[in-house]
């Protein structure tokens, strides 16, 4: 453990870190959360057995891209370590479908008997191809390749908690109530921005005109949370007398990208009521990539409650010389 | 009474001249003859009685000699005389001289010639000179075994590091020698007895003044002292010779002037066959294939938790005040337990016993040390020590604004006290207080966007050890060593991982050896260690195997957190014998007995070792033994571990030669075998009980050494040395994978040379393995956490690439007064040699880089003596 420290240390000294991105930047198609709908009550995030529920991914894309999905969802299997395995079958199974804007997937949680042996959580798996097609199904091939002209490639898993017995079912963190600012203005949703030319668009909330800084001269954007977002829960620790369960608060990670410039984070956290409005900032993109109309830069926020809880949500600004 | 000497010349005019007439039996002159006269090869003195001559007379006697083709002198008969009793004193001294007979074309033929004595009187007295300034010292010494008993015979050696002066004495039956008139400056000695080990000793002779010195020396193989042991551990005696000076010497033993060891003796360990390189300089120490958990380090029979600061630059204990290191990278005696690697075991010197007050002050860009030696009163002595570093100083400066806070600069410290006192002749008591302490903290990210991520590591340990030797007779002596403490370990990784322990270790140790008949020793001992303990553990997943397992990037696994009291117990007793049941073989056999309570566990390891003396040069040498460990304190705390997990057992075997060429080389090979039964492993998926005792390792791998050196007279002192070895593990159900520091090639090679006027230079090179590592071959976006995690390929199965760099070292040494002074320059990796040591990825595990090791770090110093 002293030695891992001192690896990450010298790591960090040295700076070699910042060599390789962080993903703070919109460079390619991306997959970035998925939110489960359940039939009839949208906004919880942790189904019951039986219930019938929609996998609705979320994805980005500095440009225009199409996207297909082949996926599986089954129980998963108990594990403390290492990358999820499944208890049985995949209960559901979605073939590679045709291209869309994002992929989406319907199933029926198996009922109870299904989760013994201490499950309670089931397991999605997956490929997404931007701009392709899977070659297979998951049922066939584990990991099945992308078809199509320069396809991105996604492998996703994704392990959702069931609601079991009498537990609160978790909620998902919402974004639409929540208040962006950038530089201090208040910061709407976009409202079909233009893609090019932003400068000679009129300045407003949903497209604040942004005058290019240098890097010592960042904006700064400010996210305001609901406290309702943090749920009371019952989490699972082990412990030196027995695993236990103790009384824990939600934290809401917000991760934040960009399709130019750079965030100095790729995430950020709301884990104080005393500080619901934390802070980034945002590095304007270099003059060279700053055309005389303006610059038009999408941001992508999204929210996590780390129990299979999410959100998203997306902004735009005009960067001007 | 004194006498009058005479001084000789051959009346070579004379002799040469009456040559040809005074061949005895020559030949024919018909033809040219090439004729050579006797040369004399030994003198003998005449000797008078000095009443005979008046002050300044001069007498004068020339014999006639009769030299046979032998070159002895067959007649000698008076040609002038210088009278009674001059005449009869030639004559007597000229029927003992030996010469070089003379020759006819090269064929020697007996001869006569004209030999003279002169004969001189004492010069009238003068008005006495001015005192000159003194130039020249005397040493004076005592040569001593183990038990004070003198050495009789011992051959001492001495050579002037500076010129070409050389001497050498025997001791005589006291074990006393003198070496007078010696120009004032420095001098290597090299001390050799029968049946005992040679010494080394580097003193520094002051004009006017005599110094008085006491070596002592080890017995081979005589069952006295650890270092003699017939087991298959390396001796570095390090710095300060078995020896006490009345005068301040300046120790210079081969080990601390290794280059790239910024003279630090105990990192002269990692130049030493069996020891591979940890990565980043960690300071971790991996023995012959052996996790570093696996070895240990003790002082004098008490462990102590590390070895070096961070980073590896320096070792906790200040080398000056060390006696010797022994390394045992294998088959260890029974007197040490409980590890089933290697064992370093630290002897710390006593401070010198004469009546002067010493000190040395070492400041470089790292660090500073202060050493104190100061006498008590008959035979007690104190010494003091302290280091400290100054990278906090400046380690805000170098850090790039807004990376983090730093809370507490990187920061170590370490001291020492020994004090020595023989009250009797047989009994010996040592006080050491000693202690150290490494602390680092930061903040990461201390704004509200995100939780702050403190990374804090602080190690701080405090020793008080007590020693008594008491020596019954010569056959049975008893150590006693009572130590107790206190251990402080925190390491913060942010939320995702925290531990702060406190430990108050208390050892006993006991020991007897008892010499039961001359070719019979026997040792036994009680290694009683108790160990109250308290400490919080907090981590983001569940405790995972220590080794072997790549990290996951994330997971699924609750938290674990643990706030534990205990007592950790654990006794142990050994019993050995060494035996010789015929001249060359010396046989060792071993057993020892633990109980570990934590797991309420025993181990029985029963071991043997042998030593054949096939002649003066080799030697043969093996052992084979048990060896057995507890699991860590995580792998068996109750709800984060398995206390039902049993002991971790190794096989440990070897075979190897020794080849003392001469007094300068020396070579070793040696193969081993080790075999790990009950390595703990994680279970399947990390579930409870965590762990369990499903692993087994096999270390399997063959040593070569060679030193040249430390030899009076020899300017060059050596190291090769070069390790082929492969470690392996087998987890449940996997195959047989490379160990996390297994290196196949460790090459390391020093080379010290004693330029002279005060220069010493040298450099060491190093070509190694990198370290494996598990490669990444693809990546799963894991929705719910937002992040990538890899897809690795199998555990272990590529490498780095391997590790090279060269270090320099020079030295000035200058010599005022009685201070001595040292500048020198120690440059690590000299040409930047950009050493992979880890692999980071990106984001999404798409892109790498590499991270480099230590960049070329030079550490320029300035060394006081008094």
């Amino acid at each position: 453990m002293r030695a891992c420290l001192a690896v990450l240390a010298l790591a960090l000294l040295s700076g070699c870190i910042d060599d390789l991105p962080s993903g703070v930047v919109l460079e390619r198609p991306r997959v970035l959360g998925a939110r489960l709908a359940i039939d009839g009550d949208p906004g919880r995030a942790a189904p019951r057995p039986g219930e019938q529920a929609t996998l609705q991914f979320f994805t980005a894309a500095p440009g225009d891209a199409t996207w297909s999905a082949a996926l599986t969802a089954c129980v998963a299997a108990p594990s403390f370590a290492g990358v999820p395995g499944c208890q049985g079958e995949p209960f559901a199974v979605a073939p590679p479908g045709p291209p869309g804007p994002a992929p989406s997937f319907d199933f029926t949680v198996p009922d109870a008997s299904a989760f013994a042996g201490g499950a309670d959580a089931i397991l999605f798996a997956g490929v997404l191809c931007a701009d392709g097609t899977p070659s297979a199904t998951l049922d066939e091939a584990m990991l099945p390749t992308c078809d199509g002209d320069a396809p991105t490639r996604e492998v996703i898993t994704f392990r959702l908690p069931v609601a079991l017995g009498d537990a609160t079912p978790n909620q998902h963190p919402t974004l639409d109530d929540e208040t962006l600012t950038i530089d201090g203005a208040t910061w709407a949703l976009p409202d079909s921005p233009p893609a090019t030319g932003c400068a000679s668009a009129p300045a407003t909330d949903a497209l604040p005109r942004l005058t290019l800084q240098d890097e010592e001269t960042p904006s700064e954007v400010v996210f305001t949370s609901a406290p309702e977002d943090r749920e009371a829960y019952q989490e699972l620790v082990i412990t030196d007398q027995a695993p236990t369960f103790v009384d824990a608060r939600e934290d809401i990670t917000l991760t934040h990208l960009a399709t130019a410039g750079s965030f100095e984070r790729f995430t950020t956290e709301v884990f104080d009521d005393d500080a619901p409005s934390p802070r980034v900032e945002w590095t304007h993109p270099v003059a060279e990539d700053v055309p005389a109309d303006g610059l038009t830069v999408r941001f992508v926020f999204v929210a996590r409650d780390g129990r299979g809880g999410m959100d998203w949500t997306e902004r735009v600004a005009c960067v001007v010389p | 009474m004194g006498h009058v000497g005479s001084t000789y010349a051959a009346v070579r005019a004379v002799g040469i001249g009456a040559l040809v007439l005074l061949v005895v039996g020559g030949g024919s002159l018909a033809r040219a003859q090439e004729l050579t006269a006797p040369e004399l090869e030994t003198f003998r003195e005449a000797t008078v009685n000095p009443y005979d001559l008046e002050p300044g007379q001069e007498v004068e006697v020339v014999l006639t000699l009769t030299i046979d083709a032998e070159g002895a002198v067959t007649e000698a008969e008076v040609f002038t005389s210088g009278g009674e009793p001059f005449d009869a004193a030639a004559l007597e001294a000229g029927r003992g001289l030996v010469f070089r007979p003379a020759t006819r074309d090269g064929e020697p033929i007996p001869a006569r010639i004209r030999f003279r004595y002169a004969f001189r009187g004492a010069d009238p007295p003068a008005e006495p000179p001015p005192a000159p300034e003194p130039t020249e010292g005397a040493l004076r010494g005592v040569i001593l075994d183990a038990s004070d008993a003198p050495v009789d015979g011992a051959r001492v050696f001495l050579d002037a590091t500076e010129g070409d002066l050389h001497r050498d004495v025997t001791a005589d039956p006291e074990g006393a020698f003198a070496l007078e008139a010696l120009p004032a400056g420095e001098y290597l000695l090299s001390v050799t007895a029968e049946g005992f080990e040679a010494l080394d000793a580097t003193e520094a002779v002051l004009a006017g003044e005599e110094l008085s010195v006491r070596y002592r020396l080890t017995r081979v193989a005589d069952g006295e002292g650890d270092e003699e042991e017939p087991v298959l551990g390396v001796t570095a005696q390090i710095d300060r010779p078995r020896r006490e000076a009345t005068r301040r010497t300046l120790p210079r033993e081969v080990l601390n002037r290794m280059p790239g060891t910024r003279g630090d003796a105990l990192r002269v360990i990692e130049l030493l066959p069996g020891v591979a390189r940890p990565p980043f300089g960690s300071g971790q120490i991996v023995i012959r294939g052996a996790a570093p958990g696996d070895s240990e380090v003790f002082l004098n029979g008490v462990s102590v938790p590390l070895l070096y600061h961070f980073g590896g630059l320096t070792s906790f204990y200040n080398s000056r005040l060390l006696e010797r290191i022994d390394f045992y990278p294998g088959n260890f005696s029974v007197r040490y337990g409980r590890r089933i690697g290697g064992v370093i075991e630290v002897e710390p010197r006593d401070p010198t016993e004469d009546r002067n007050f010493h000190g040395v002050l070492d400041i470089n860009l790292l660090d500073s040390s202060l050493l104190l030696e100061i006498p008590l009163w008959d035979n007690a002595s104190i010494a003091l020590a302290a280091r400290r570093s100054y990278i906090d100083f400046f380690f805000e400066e170098v850090v790039p604004d807004g990376v983090f806070n730093v809370v507490a600069a990187p920061v170590y410290y370490d001291y020492q006290l020994v004090f020595n006192w023989r009250p009797t002749t047989q009994d010996r008591l040592r006080l050491f207080v000693y202690g150290s302490s490494d602390e680092f903290a930061t903040v990461f990210g201390e704004d509200s966007g995100t939780r702050p991520f403190n990374l804090e590591l602080a190690t701080q340990f405090h020793r008080v050890q007590a020693e008594w030797r008491h020596v019954y007779d010569e056959r049975l002596q008893q150590d006693v060593t009572l130590a107790g403490g206190w251990t402080g370990l925190v390491i913060q990784a942010g939320e995702a991982f925290g531990f702060d322990a406190e430990f108050v270790p208390l050892t006993m140790r006991a020991e007897w050896k008892y010499e039961l008949h001359e070719q019979v020793q026997l040792r036994w001992g009680l290694d009683w260690t108790y160990t109250p303990t308290s400490l919080a553990f907090r981590a983001a997943g569940t405790p995972g195997q220590s080794e072997g397992q790549p990290p996951d990037g994330g997971g699924d696994s609750p938290a674990s957190q643990a706030n534990v009291t205990g007592q950790g117990y654990r006794p142990g007793v050994y019993l050995e014998s060494t035996l010789q049941p015929i001249e060359p073989l010396t046989l060792v056999l071993g057993v020892r007995l633990d109980y570990y309570r934590d797991i309420s566990d025993w181990s029985f390891d029963p071991r043997m070792t042998f030593r054949w003396a096939i002649d003066e040069q080799w030697t043969l040498k093996g052992g084979v033994g048990l060896f057995s460990q507890p699991p860590e304190f995580q792998e068996t705390a109750p709800g984060l571990g398995n206390p039902e997990l049993d002991p971790i057992t190794a096989i440990h075997t070897s075979l190897g030669v020794e080849l003392r060429w001469d007094d300068t080389f020396r070579f070793g090979l040696e193969g081993y075998y080790k075999h790990i039964f009950d390595r703990v492993t994680g279970t399947q998926g990390g579930l409870p009980p965590f762990f369990l005792n499903e692993g087994v390792g096999r270390i399997y791998g063959a040593e070569l050494s060679a030193r040249m050196g430390p030899t009076p007279g020899f300017p060059l002192i050596g190291i090769l040395s070069y390790t082929l070895s492969r470690s392996e593990r087998l987890d449940p159900g996997g195959d047989w994978r490379l160990f996390d520091f297994d290196q196949t090639h460790i090459l390391t090679t020093a080379l010290v040379w004693r330029i002279g006027d005060g220069w010493e230079a040298g450099a060491s090179f190093r070509l190694i393995s990198g370290n494996p590592y598990t490669p990444v071959v693809g990546q799963i976006y894991d929705v719910g956490g937002g992040n990538y995690r890899p897809i690795y390929g199998a555990v272990n199965s590529e490498r780095n690439p391997f590790f090279t760099r060269l270090d320099l070292r020079i030295e000035k040494t200058f010599i005022i007064d009685i201070v001595r002074l040292a500048i020198y320059l120690d440059v690590q990796n000299v040409y930047n040699a950009e050493n992979r040591e880890a692999i980071i990825y990106s984001y999404d595990y798409r892109q790498q880089a590499d991270v480099i090791g230590l960049p070329i770090l030079p550490s320029l110093g300035i060394r006081g003596q008094l």
